[in-house]
């Protein structure tokens, strides 16, 4: 969920129950204002009653009565009758204009004069609060509504200009490769956070950059440096197996010490191999015909494709052609091949395709897709002793560098092994 | 032959030294820059081994100046850095070949008669052992002058076997020799095998002497002196 959204949803699950509750303190507050202005207006009259009655200024009351707004009655006197204390309440009386039943607060009250008591009823129309609920109900939804447009509002502007640096600092992370050895320009904002973030990020890459760089230059250095002892090695060995007179057991740790040897050798080669890949040293690029480097490839494993009973079935559609190094697409080909033929079955084929945009080369194979992590450095079939675990990542990094795909699918027990064009 | 050997590790230089020598070859050490200059500006060589990463100065200035000399000496140069950027350098500077580290000492010394081979007669020497004889230029072999049908890596087995006669040649150097180290070495022996036993019959076909030795284990050696 975008930040903008996920706020904006927060924002408007806590506003309806402020909203709410503040409609309901309103509601309150405005009926129980309404009340006591109207009690107080009933006592007043209440007053004003009870004096006409001390009085008995019979005309006044007459007038009060007339406008049917109060009804005043002479009751009977009873012995110890306690005059009660006025009542206020709220009734319906029938309201003869509007037709309808009509919210009203009475006050009852009972009052002496001389020896007469008066019982006083006065009432008056006061709001009604269903009508009073629901309009404080709509201007309150009018209310959420408004605000929360505002917000978005605000908000979108925010995220357009406020978040703007934000953005391209995640571009910036987006496009950051530590092989490619360049920081990307952060530029100044305005926002201390935003920088603050920038200037943390730059740090860290550089930091990667230079960690990486001295990691590689440690590979580089160290698989030169081997170069020589093990040169030293293999050329004792060679001496070594001249001697006229070597027993059968010495000649059994000679085979171990130069198949170690000789294991190590190409490791390293391939090490280094992958180094000089991944420093784009080579960059001598020329209009590689894949067709044509197939071929080659096929005559060099001649031998193990006869050996290991391997059909070879080719379906050219047409060359693929890549602008690239040749030393490389051959690398990559015999890899590819070597890979179809060391891990093929019985009696199996290879199926190599070539289209305009795509060259796949199949191989059947274990009934089981290869992982994923075959594809980083040493991860490796247990079946293959001679396998150094390293044939694959160097086809991707040889893809990567050349501007190809290399993807792998499986379908019921073929392996595809395609590269296409970026 | 007289070869020169710039190299800087004692214990290549002994290797390297002992080898050639079997063959009767006298073989000059110079152990660093200053050294291998002063050699090739006094004396002729008929060639050259040269380190590129050398105490105080570049394999490729020593190039440089046997170029300017007009030596005719056949040049290889021996490097552990086996960079692409060097191996044109050098061969634009005029080296014969390019050989990284580390190597069989046995392709080594094929690499110099091939070399040598190369320099002294634009390739048209024939390479003669008793009944054998090669026309390197035409890929050709002949037994008692009469015509042997190789394929491809039979000869160049054959090539191999003559140019380290009489020394063990193991069978990963014929592995590297024929494939480089690209492919399954268990494999490649196993083809080794085949290739020789063929070799082997074509030559006895035409009533040459078996010289091929199987060296249990080990590799082969082309033996033609007690």
């Amino acid at each position: 969920m975008k930040l903008l959204a996920k706020t904006s949803l927060y924002y408007l699950i806590l506003s309806i129950p402020i909203l709410i509750l503040s409609g309901f303190i309103c509601f309150h507050i405005i009926t129980r204002e309404v009340r006591e202005s109207n009690n107080e207006l009933l006592l007043n009259r209440n007053e004003v009653i009870e004096n006409y009655l001390k009085e008995k200024d019979t005309i006044s009351l007459k007038i009060i009565t007339k406008s049917s707004e109060a009804t005043i009655k002479k009751i009977a006197i009873i012995n110890n009758f306690k005059i009660p204390v006025p009542i206020f309440s709220d009734t319906l009386i029938f309201d003869k204009k509007e037709n309808e039943l009509a919210e009203n607060r009475l006050l009852s009250s009972v009052f002496k004069v001389g020896n007469a008591n008066y019982s006083i009823k006065i009432w008056r129309s006061t709001l009604e609060y269903n009508e009073l609920f629901r309009g404080i109900f709509t201007s309150f939804v009018v209310l959420l509504i408004l605000l929360f447009v505002t917000y978005l509002v605000i908000n979108f502007w925010i995220s357009k200009t406020v978040w703007k640096p934000f953005y391209r600092t995640v571009s910036n992370l987006k496009k950051f490769r530590v092989i490619d050895n360049v920081i990307p320009c952060f530029e100044n904002t305005s926002v201390t956070e935003f920088d603050e973030l920038n200037r943390s990020l730059n740090v860290m890459m550089q930091k990667m950059i230079v960690d990486f760089n001295s990691q590689k230059k440690f590979t580089e250095n160290a698989s030169h440096e081997i170069q020589t002892p093990l040169a030293v090695i293999r050329s004792k060995i060679d001496l070594l197996i001249q001697s006229e007179n070597l027993k059968e057991n010495d000649v059994k740790l000679i085979i171990a010490i130069d198949d170690a040897c000789s294991k190590i050798i190409r490791l390293n080669k391939s090490f280094l191999l992958l180094t000089k890949i991944e420093n784009r040293q080579f960059n001598v690029t020329e209009n590689v015909s894949f067709e044509n480097t197939v071929d080659n490839s096929l005559v060099f494993f001649e031998e193990h494709i006869q050996a290991n009973k391997i059909e070879v079935i080719k379906n050219i559609e047409s060359d693929f052609c890549v602008l690239m190094n040749a030393d490389l697409s051959l690398v990559l080909i015999n890899n590819l091949l070597q890979n179809a033929i060391r891990h093929n079955i019985n009696n199996g084929n290879i199926e190599i395709f070539i289209a305009k945009n795509k060259i796949t080369i199949s191989n059947l194979g274990l009934d089981n897709p290869i992982d994923s992590q075959l594809f980083e450095r040493f991860h490796k079939d247990s079946t293959s002793q001679e396998s150094l675990g390293l044939g694959l990542s160097i086809v991707k990094e040889i893809a990567e560098v050349s501007g190809l795909v290399f993807d792998y699918k499986f379908t019921a027990g073929k392996h595809d092994f395609i590269l296409t064009k970026k | 032959m007289k070869i020169l050997l710039i190299e800087d590790e004692p214990e290549l230089q002994k290797s390297i030294e002992q080898y050639l020598e079997m063959e009767g070859n006298i073989v000059e050490i110079s152990p660093d820059f200053s050294h291998a200059q002063q050699k090739i500006s006094i004396y002729d060589y008929d060639c050259i081994l040269v380190d590129i990463t050398l105490p105080n100065g570049s394999g490729l200035d020593l190039l440089r100046e046997i170029k300017l000399k007009k030596s005719k000496a056949g040049v290889i140069i021996i490097s552990a850095k086996n960079s692409l950027d060097d191996k044109v350098n050098g061969l634009d500077l005029g080296a014969d070949d390019y050989l990284p580290k580390p190597f069989h000492l046995s392709e080594l010394n094929s690499r110099i008669k091939a070399v040598i081979r190369r320099k002294s007669f634009d390739g048209n020497l024939e390479i003669s052992v008793n009944e054998i004889k090669i026309l390197p230029h035409e890929r050709r072999v002949l037994i008692h002058n009469q015509d042997v049908i190789l394929t491809s890596k039979e000869y160049d087995l054959l090539l191999y076997f003559i140019s380290n006669k009489n020394r063990v040649v193991s069978k990963s150097a014929l592995a590297e020799h024929l494939w480089g180290d690209n492919s399954d070495r268990l494999d490649n022996f196993d083809f080794i095998y085949n290739h020789v036993k063929n070799l082997r019959k074509k030559l006895l076909e035409k009533e040459c002497e078996d010289y091929l030795q199987t060296i249990y284990g080990i590799g082969y050696n082309f033996k033609t002196q007690e």
